[in-house]
């Protein structure tokens, strides 16, 4: 025993002595430290990455010494990895995170589990992250703490201010039924050549086991790119308008065109209209079939479009490309054709799209991590330069990718696209300025994005920036959680009676203590109003 | 046994004999270390998976935070705040009747059809027949519920489901059945048993064929039938079986098959009615909410239900017949 503890103080002691003699040994280059990152990605391992790290290496090696060790897990659980990594006291040095994991972006701020980035960017010794993370984009993607002030607590990594809502959908078939899809008419008109012609293809599939459609069907009718007047939204599920009195009143209903308090502060356009427009057009669409009879239980909308069963189906713009490499896969002689629903976009009218100009994805660094000050040092490197951006965003120029201009990028010729390097940007790379498209990027598809990375084409919506902080009303809000997907029967058009549906949804909201939360976020938006007042966009 | 011989040597009555006479634990240990020694394992095993994590209980009496100190458990105490949400609930006691009622569904007719199956396949004279069968029902227990539920969907669906491209080319109405919540009880326990009750079978397998054939030898001597000796031999000497496997499928009655339920199901609002439990619902109402404080208080309150019902299931079995009991 005795032996062991002295084999055990002498090991300790050699240790520290070395590493002491190894920090004083060399004072700019740092003892090397193995960075851990962890972010969701559809692959689990990356074409490449060792050889694109080593090139890394060699940049940074002098002054970082790091290295970079990626575990890439699912989306749905990267929330809970992270959270149970923090806790088991596992190393974790950079997380992904964003508004839709579990536990979000606020929840972990709430929490006290991110590093606030502001006083590290501030400092002035990290001028790369000081460059691309400033203005706006630092602003709207600020968080509030759980001591009410509001930092950036994880980086924002994205390339436009929306995604561009759109239908993807069959040009093929519907050039063969001589319909060129351009508004609402026309689109109704593909649907129902389909039906007609197309026997075990569904006009339209959407993930109806979790998404309602009514709203936008409703959007598609009306066709009319407004540009001002956006005076009521949707936040946390509660629908909230602003009065002329600039004040917000949140719906006592769950189906807000059925509070007359609600319906009398909303812009003229739609009080001229049938309150239940969206709920009839969606009936519409089920009963004429235009949507799936089983859309209810529908959570592989893309595959069924991809297999040939359906004839469109909903995604944004934003991923065109991918979409297209897909979609040439899965139906070689098909040709894919691309609607704009984004009406903004469609007409090309400036402010009549909204954007909270927040990112989708995120990165952080937990407290937790015993490497805060190198793991910065990284993320200020990879935007430092440009380059050093594209080398983790694209890989090794002339091997994995040539850059065509400075915003576009082609691949070397006879190159094998399914080895070649794929690491997804928006866990790390992703920023509005060091944008590089490819270079086949169709001619139309540029003119969107080129509106969809411009900040002026947007209005920013008056609930930009708000948090609901649930702590108080947690209860209730499970409760109402539990409600949610009732509401979908209805606005998919599934039910026949959807008015008594209505009132049986409300009132099952209401004994959960729906009032409760309504209350608390109208008060906590007029909160926000007095600070961030609405402006009439 | 040895106790009983020793101690007439050592004199009745007096203390110190009674003593020596019923040796501690550790003497006990002391006298047969290979034995223990043998059994150490597995109560290594239950005490580090199953003993030590109920500590992890706390959490549900806690605000939790992943970064308190002791793992999270010492965030803030809050008592039973957590349990409000699930028992304020209006739901609350329609999900735990659910669960209750497809349970006691799945365990009986899964019990009942395991043990016809069994029988049957003891049956079976043509080794070849038999073989083949068996493979064929065990089979489906190695298909995951997510790659069943695509078959659901095949089967089920409303314009492309086989079942209805059969009803519809008898001239029959189609059933919308995923609109349909009556119908999925039925459902859940039809592709249950498909699934689970070949590979069930096994244990009632191995307790017919510890069965000694001299009993059938007699029984057939007396003059029974096939079904005679089926009837008055093998199903009541699988009664303890059968009991011993219901008391333990009972302590989970109040756990619903999250992985059956939710890949077949979904987060279908049109068959709640039937189909919703205590696993479901915690899972839709707090997986936007990251709460482990609540999901914890659900679990234990879902873990004591099923304590007090095997214990009750054991009193009962006990008191019909106390082979049949447990513990």
């Amino acid at each position: 025993m005795t032996r062991t503890i002295r084999l055990l103080c002498a090991l300790l002691t050699a240790s520290m002595l070395l590493a002491g003699f190894g920090g004083a040994a060399s004072a700019e280059q740092p003892k090397q430290v193995t960075l851990e990152f962890l972010a969701p990605s559809p692959v689990s391992q990356v074409n490449d990455m060792d050889a694109v790290l080593a090139k890394v290496y060699e940049q940074t090696d002098p002054t970082l010494n790091v290295r970079i060790n990626y575990t890439f897990t699912t989306f749905d659980d990267i929330g809970q990895k992270a959270s149970l990594k923090m806790s088991s006291g596992e190393p974790l040095d950079f997380v992904f995170v964003a508004q839709w994991t579990t536990p979000s972006l606020a929840q972990m701020v709430s929490k006290g589990l991110l590093v606030n980035l502001d006083t590290y960017i501030e400092s002035g010794e990290y001028p790369g992250l000081a460059q691309y993370f400033t203005g706006d984009l630092r602003d709207n993607n600020a968080v509030t703490d759980a001591a009410g002030e509001t930092h950036l607590y994880a980086l924002p990594f994205t390339n436009a201010y929306s995604g561009g809502g759109a239908i993807y959908y069959r040009k093929d078939l519907a050039d063969k039924y001589g319909v060129e899809i351009s508004d609402y008419d026309s689109l109704t008109a593909f649907f129902d050549a389909i039906l007609e012609n197309e026997p075990g293809v569904a006009p339209f599939s959407f993930l109806g086991s979790t998404d309602s459609i009514n709203g936008t069907i409703a959007d598609l009718y009306r066709s009319e790119a407004y540009t001002s007047q956006h005076n009521n939204f949707l936040v946390s599920d509660v629908s909230i308008v602003i009065g002329e009195d600039g004040k917000a009143y949140a719906s006592r209903q769950v189906f807000p065109e059925l509070d007359p308090e609600y319906w009398s502060r909303l812009p003229d356009y739609r009080k001229a209209e049938d309150p239940l427009l969206s709920y009839k057009l969606a009936r519409e669409w089920y009963e004429k079939g235009y949507l799936e009879s089983d859309l209810l239980s529908q959570k592989d909308y893309e595959g069924q479009f991809m297999a040939g069963r359906a004839a469109s189906f909903p995604r944004a713009a934003d991923t065109y490309m991918d979409t297209v490499a897909r979609f040439k896969t899965a139906m070689p002689d098909a040709e894919l054709g691309l609607f704009m629903t984004e009406l903004g976009i469609r007409h090309g009218v400036d402010k009549a799209s909204g954007s909270d100009f927040r990112a989708w994805n995120f990165g952080a660094i937990p407290t937790t991590s015993k490497n805060i000050d190198r793991t910065v040092g990284f993320l200020n490197w990879i935007f430092e330069d440009p380059a050093n951006h594209d080398l983790l965003e694209l890989g090794i120029e002339g091997k994995h990718w040539i850059a065509v201009g400075e915003h576009q990028y082609s691949y070397p010729e006879g190159i094998d696209l399914s080895q070649n390097y794929n690491f997804y940007g928006y866990v790390l790379t992703w920023n509005p300025l060091l944008v590089r498209d490819h270079a086949d990027t169709p001619a139309f598809i540029s003119e969107i994005y080129q509106k969809m990375r411009d900040p002026n084409f947007y209005y920013k919506r008056a609930d930009a920036g708000f948090t609901f902080v649930t702590d108080t009303i947690k209860t209730e809000v499970a409760k109402i959680n539990d409600l949610k997907s009732l509401k979908r029967a209805v606005e998919n058009g599934v039910v026949e009676d959807y008015e008594g549906e209505m009132t049986k949804i409300q009132a099952q909201y209401e004994a959960a203590g729906y009032w409760v939360v309504v209350e608390e976020m109208e008060r906590q938006f007029n909160e926000f109003l007095l600070e961030n007042p609405y402006t009439g966009q | 046994m040895r106790a009983k011989a020793f101690a007439p040597a050592l004199g009745q009555g007096s203390p110190a004999s009674t003593f020596r006479a019923r040796p501690g634990f550790l003497h006990e240990m002391a006298l047969r270390p290979s034995l223990y020694l043998m059994v150490l394992p597995g109560v290594l095993f239950f005490l580090i998976f199953n003993y030590l994590p109920m500590v992890g209980l706390a959490i549900a009496f806690v605000d939790y935070s992943p970064i308190a100190p002791f793992f999270g458990l010492g965030s803030r105490f809050v008592g039973f705040e957590n349990f409000r949400f699930f028992f304020t609930s209006n739901e609350w006691s329609r999900i735990t009747l659910n669960t209750f009622y497809l349970n006691a569904l799945f365990i009986s007719t899964g019990l009942i059809t395991q043990m016809l199956l069994a029988v049957g396949l003891n049956e079976m004279r043509v080794q070849g027949v038999k073989r083949v069968s068996q493979t064929l029902m065990f089979l489906p227990n190695f298909i995951s519920w997510t790659v069943v539920s695509v078959f659901s969907i095949a089967l089920f669906s409303t314009n492309e489901g086989l079942i209805n491209k059969f009803i519809m080319a008898f001239g029959g109405k189609s059933v919308n059945f995923y609109q349909t919540s009556s119908v999925w009880p039925g459902l859940l326990v039809a592709l249950r048993l498909w699934k689970g009750a070949g590979f069930g079978t096994v244990i009632y397998l191995s307790t017919i064929a510890g069965i000694s054939h001299e009993i059938y030898e007699a029984a057939t001597i007396d003059g029974a039938s096939r079904m005679g000796r089926i009837r008055y031999v093998t199903l009541p000497l699988l009664k303890t079986t059968t009991a011993i496997l219901l008391i333990m499928s009972i302590g989970g009655i109040f756990n619903g098959d999250f992985g059956m339920i939710y890949a077949l199901i979904g987060d279908n609002p049109m068959l709640r009615s039937t189909t919703d439990v205590i696993d479901t619902y915690v899972y839709r109402a707090l997986r936007l909410n990251n709460d482990y404080g609540m999901s914890a208080a659900v679990g234990l309150f879902q873990s004591i239900m099923g304590f007090v019902f095997v214990v009750g299931a054991n009193a009962i079995a006990k008191r019909l017949d106390s082979e049949s009991a447990l513990f």
